[in-house]
């Protein structure tokens, strides 16, 4: 539900095929993982984000505007 | 000309577990912020051009344009009444300005509430249609059909009011206008009577004339798709790129189904029927002809009875289209009948897609699901040997679910490793046995979803998170 069909296709441009929306939706579970466990756990809660956005930017195409903190100045592509 | 709406219905799925989700990422990324540095944290974003105002076109669908829009447009174009489409997600977030602009064009809108549960989306659709063109194309006539207006009316909460909720729209055609669509646009553009069309109720003067039927037509008359119409008309404000049609389209290889799991109204809605191999072998020569790659079997249950499902896949596997097949299938029909496997292989099936639901043999009885969920690997496994991905669907929140039988449902999902799961809160939805008979289930309906013995809605976040958590640490 939700994750491969309604949030991991918004990480991608047009065309995009289902193998990506498969890995995304797995990088995407393992974020959404990490962060419900990090509530109970919080050992290596930074370093394991820092990886997980790694292989999020690897996999998608970009990130959509509306999940990112908006209060910055910056010029937006 | 006339404007076809199709609301596809995706967003108003939505619900507090994508909420839930939506603000668990929003929160990872403010995370990462705060733990790279702001200035940091943007420029390597912004750097990659990671960036994006939205995410692809298709919102969520699997099917760029569905097939009620190509079936509509193609009764049309055969009657020589021109149209345009509006068919996505969230129509009025996501077309609003074209909306705005087409009601002021076309003299008829045909909006289909085929995909659309609640009756809220249809009604806020006709307002905006309304607020549009008042005064400025105050003679517009709006035409509602599809499977929504029957649920709805089946639904005693809504069916008295059903008329006055969806006061905006003029005519109201109940079941399948396959028959009649033409002619009953020709006959609302010319501004003359549809009395004598059983099924379509119409308004007259602020009388509501005419009752409704649940009209079906038989096999041989359900309307075959011309997909080329997506090139001679405008889908979509153009955003639908001519040159290319989508790479994966619907295809009815017949109505109804053939089970009566108590939770879905397709059974109880639509009676059973299988188009003719002749008619689907047609149908798929006129998808790869025009470039097609993917198709889609939509038509509910595809497997049964053998003495349809085996035929088809035979001819589908001798003439050997360039093209490869989705359809919900039952594993426990692979798992008897493993022949079956075979000729989805020959016949080039890539994907099966079965609603599986449970994996508490309890709660599948009271589904009617009528399957052992501890014979699944077998079919898993034929089918996988012969590279065909099988998806899964799972409900949680049956009346009776425990933490015991979502621990069997664990087990069955760790132990067949599907290649996809899709999880599901239970929808109680009217027009469905569990629904319509739901004192007998000891369901109540609240204002925030529903509530039974065992399990509430609102408890359906934890379920589904602490079932998201077990599936990524233990499935491939």
């Amino acid at each position: 539900m939700n994750i491969g069909q309604n949030i991991a296709p918004k990480f991608f441009k047009i065309g995009t095929d289902d193998d990506q929306i498969r890995s995304a939706t797995k990088v995407l579970q393992k974020i959404l993982c990490h962060e419900w466990e990090g509530d109970i756990k919080s050992n290596n809660l930074e370093s394991g984000r820092m990886s997980l956005f790694k292989e999020l930017l690897n996999t998608t195409d970009f990130i959509p505007e509306h999940y990112l903190p908006l209060s910055k100045n910056i010029e937006w592509k | 000309m006339v404007c076809i709406i199709v609301e596809r219905g995706v967003s108003e799925k939505n619900n507090i577990m994508t909420y839930v989700m939506q603000k668990t990422i929003r929160s990872f990324f403010k995370s990462l912020d705060y733990e790279i540095g702001d200035e940091q944290f943007y420029q390597l974003i912004s750097r990659h051009g990671r960036v994006g105002k939205s995410g692809i076109v298709i919102h969520g669908l699997s099917q760029q344009i569905s097939l009620t829009s190509v079936l509509l447009g193609t009764i049309l174009d055969k009657e020589g009444v021109p149209f345009s489409v509006i068919d996505d997600d969230d129509v009025i977030v996501n077309h609003g300005e074209f909306i705005k602009q087409v009601v002021n064009e076309v003299s008829v809108v045909a909006l289909s509430t085929t995909y659309t549960v609640e009756i809220k989306t249809t009604e806020n659709l006709l307002k905006y249609i309304r607020k549009y063109s008042q005064e400025t194309n105050p003679s517009l006539k709006i035409v509602l059909g599809g499977q929504g207006l029957l649920s709805w009316m089946e639904n005693g909460a809504i069916g008295p009011k059903l008329f006055e909720i969806l006061k905006d729209a003029d005519y109201f055609v109940f079941g399948e206008v396959d028959k009649i669509f033409g002619v009953l646009m020709k006959r609302i553009l010319k501004g003359e009577s549809v009395a004598d069309f059983r099924g379509v109720v119409y308004k007259q003067e602020n009388d509501i004339n005419n009752s409704p039927q649940n009209i079906q037509v038989e096999a041989g008359e359900i309307a075959s798709p011309d997909w080329s119409i997506i090139k001679k008309y405008n889908f979509n404000n153009l955003d639908f790129n001519k040159d290319n049609y989508p790479v994966s389209v619907g295809i009815e290889e017949g109505r109804g189904c053939k089970f009566r799991c108590r939770f879905c109204s397709y059974s109880t809605l639509a009676k059973y029927r299988r188009k003719e191999v002749k008619t689907i072998v047609a149908e798929l020569k006129d998808l790869y002809r025009n470039d097609i790659k993917r198709v889609a079997f939509l038509g509910a249950e595809f497997l049964n009875p053998l003495s349809f499902s085996i035929p088809v896949l035979t001819e589908i596997g001798r003439l050997k289209f360039p093209l490869e097949y989705w359809a919900f299938g039952r594993l426990d029909t692979i798992s008897r009948n493993p022949q079956l496997a075979d000729l989805l292989k020959e016949a080039n099936f890539t994907t099966i897609q079965f609603g599986l639901e449970s994996g508490s043999k309890e709660i599948l009885i009271k589904m009617n699901k009528k399957f052992d969920p501890t014979n699944m690997s077998k079919a898993v496994q034929l089918l996988r040997d012969r590279d065909i991905e099988v998806k899964v669907s799972i409900i949680i929140g049956y009346p009776g679910e425990t933490k015991e039988t979502l621990n069997s449902t664990k087990s069955v999902l760790k132990d067949c490793n599907f290649g996809e799961i899709m999880l599901h809160g239970l929808s109680v939805t009217p027009g469905t046995p569990l629904h319509d008979n739901r004192q007998e289930y000891g369901i109540k309906l609240t204002p925030y979803g529903w509530a039974h013995e065992t399990m509430r809605s609102i408890d359906l976040p934890y379920h589904i998170q602490d079932m998201i958590v077990f599936l990524t640490k233990n499935t491939r």
